[in-house]
């Protein structure tokens, strides 16, 4: 059991949407012909999978295939509608690399902020900064609100920080995604630093080159259940033949 | 209480989210006067003006049977703009930042929280404002800032019990705002923030002091303030009491709906 960082048994979740637009007419035909306005929708259906401690393992599927509301239970950010799950290790996440930030307070404010959401505490980062500072080539930044930075150089700032906090788990959605030749380089410096064997990455990206770099095993999920889990190459040859059928 | 909600308790305690709420608080200071040139002067402003307004208009109705009627006001305005302002605030915390709810694992109530502190700092200016004219009144005590405080942290709980459990409603219906839009708005005259209680029928006076909570909080903060010699004891519990009940009463409300809610937004 020690080397199993997810496990996950059935996990299902359902939202509840509209099934047309809301006015006070409909709501009273409604209440009066006892139909509903709702309906459940089921975005991930009766999901099991086990990863192991120190995999790279890719989320594969199309767009609302389930990938990131699987992401969002296993981070406890939504509750499963049913089934269960366990997740030895202590989460990092980056869905997005502005998610945190403040656009309107300075760079150095800003990787204090990041940081304390990535567990990093002041008195540790304030040793860090100006490395971070130089890593990202931010330091004519350090007293500019973030809204000066570009889209690029808050990625590089985000996965700086990132990296920098002590976890056993990284997941990214979709947050690699567009990124330059740079950023690419950061990302591997960052990753050649880690423990191998100890720290488990979970990555969602619809660029399989950039995955294929990463990852070792893959999941493929189709519409909200897992069609197939196994070696990087053998699931994501078989996802992209099903665009083919 | 199950151990999902347990646990949500326990989060907020962790040095992980102490220090998170802290950086929070400070990026919320460092955003509030960014780019104001006059800063805190603007804290001021309101409530003098309302402070002017009210005591052009009611001094000659009230002001003769109530000693040191400006202080008497500026202490209603005070309390009353603050819980305003608090919840008026918290109502779209959630669907304001639901971005960052769904793409992050920072606890929602620290949106909330974060909400809370810069207000009050503004409290405090403007209860500094309540000191500097009772300094002028020469009826300042120094014992009485020390009570002022547990009833500060009480206000700071109703304001803060109201705000979750409207920032929940807010979720799935939008009108919640418009209502407590006037609600608040009605709140500046159902509390004695010009009068006082015995200037209105004994019914009245009954259902204000029970069924408002913000009128034991005014009684308290103008006894500790103005006549610091007569704090009515049971007032002043009875104002903690509320603080209390709706700070633990929210919070349980937020934790247990929290992530229902945020699917609504």
């Amino acid at each position: 059991m020690n080397n199993i960082c997810i496990t996950a048994e059935g996990l299902s979740k359902s939202f509840t949407i509209l099934k047309r637009k809301i006015t006070v007419l409909q709501v009273l035909l409604s209440l009066i012909n006892r139909n509903s306005l709702k309906q459940t929708l089921w975005v991930l259906k009766d999901m099991s999978c086990v990863i192991k401690k120190g995999d790279r393992l890719a989320l594969l599927g199309r767009n609302g295939s389930g990938k990131t509301t699987f992401l969002r239970i296993l981070t406890s950010i939504y509750d499963a509608t049913a089934g269960t799950f366990k997740v030895n290790g202590n989460a990092r996440i980056l869905f997005d690399s502005s998610v945190g930030f403040n656009a309107y307070i300075s760079v150095i404010d800003n990787i204090y902020l990041l940081g304390a959401i990535h567990g990093i505490k002041r008195d540790v980062l304030k040793n860090e900064v100006q490395n971070i500072l130089e890593t990202t080539g931010l330091v004519t930044y350090q007293h500019a609100l973030l809204k000066k930075l570009s889209m690029g150089q808050i990625q590089r700032l985000a996965l700086s920080i990132l990296f920098r906090s002590k976890s056993d788990l990284f997941i990214f959605d979709e947050a690699l995604d567009a990124v330059d030749g740079d950023f690419i380089k950061t990302f591997d410096d960052h990753l050649k630093q880690l423990p191998v064997g100890d720290t488990t990455i979970i990555m969602t990206s619809h660029d399989s080159a950039f995955l294929r770099k990463y990852c070792t095993t893959a999941i493929w999920l189709e519409d909200g259940k897992n069609r197939m889990h196994g070696p990087f190459d053998e699931v994501n040859t078989a996802y992209e033949r099903s665009f083919n059928t | 209480m199950n151990k999902r909600l347990t646990a949500k308790l326990k989060r907020l305690f962790t040095s992980y989210n102490r220090n998170l709420l802290i950086e929070m608080i400070y990026a919320d200071f460092k955003m509030y006067d960014r780019d104001s040139i006059l800063g805190t002067f603007w804290i001021l402003l309101n409530p003098m003006i309302t402070l002017l307004i009210m005591y052009c208009v009611f001094e000659t109705r009230f002001g003769h049977s109530i000693q040191f009627y400006p202080l008497y006001i500026l202490i209603g305005i005070a309390t009353v703009n603050f819980f305003i302002n608090v919840t008026t605030k918290m109502i779209n915390s959630i669907s304001f930042n639901r971005y960052v709810v769904l793409n992050s694992t920072i606890p929602r109530e620290n949106f909330i929280l974060t909400d809370l502190f810069v207000h009050i700092y503004k409290l405090f200016i403007e209860l500094s404002l309540c000191w500097l004219l009772s300094i002028y009144y020469g009826v300042f005590a120094w014992q009485a800032v020390l009570l002022a405080l547990p009833l500060l942290a009480a206000l700071a709980g109703l304001a803060l019990g109201a705000g979750m459990i409207i920032s929940l409603i807010y979720c799935y219906a939008m009108d919640i705002e418009h209502i407590w839009r006037i609600i608040t708005r009605l709140l500046l005259f159902v509390t004695p923030v010009f009068y006082s209680l015995e200037h209105i029928s004994h019914f009245f006076s009954k259902v204000i002091y029970w069924f408002n909570p913000l009128t034991p909080f005014l009684i308290a903060f103008r006894q500790i303030i103005i006549w610091n010699n007569s704090l009515d004891l049971v007032n002043y519990a009875y104002s903690i009491c509320w603080g209390c009940c709706f700070l633990v009463l929210g919070y349980l409300v937020f934790i247990t709906f929290e992530n229902t809610a945020i699917e609504q937004v």
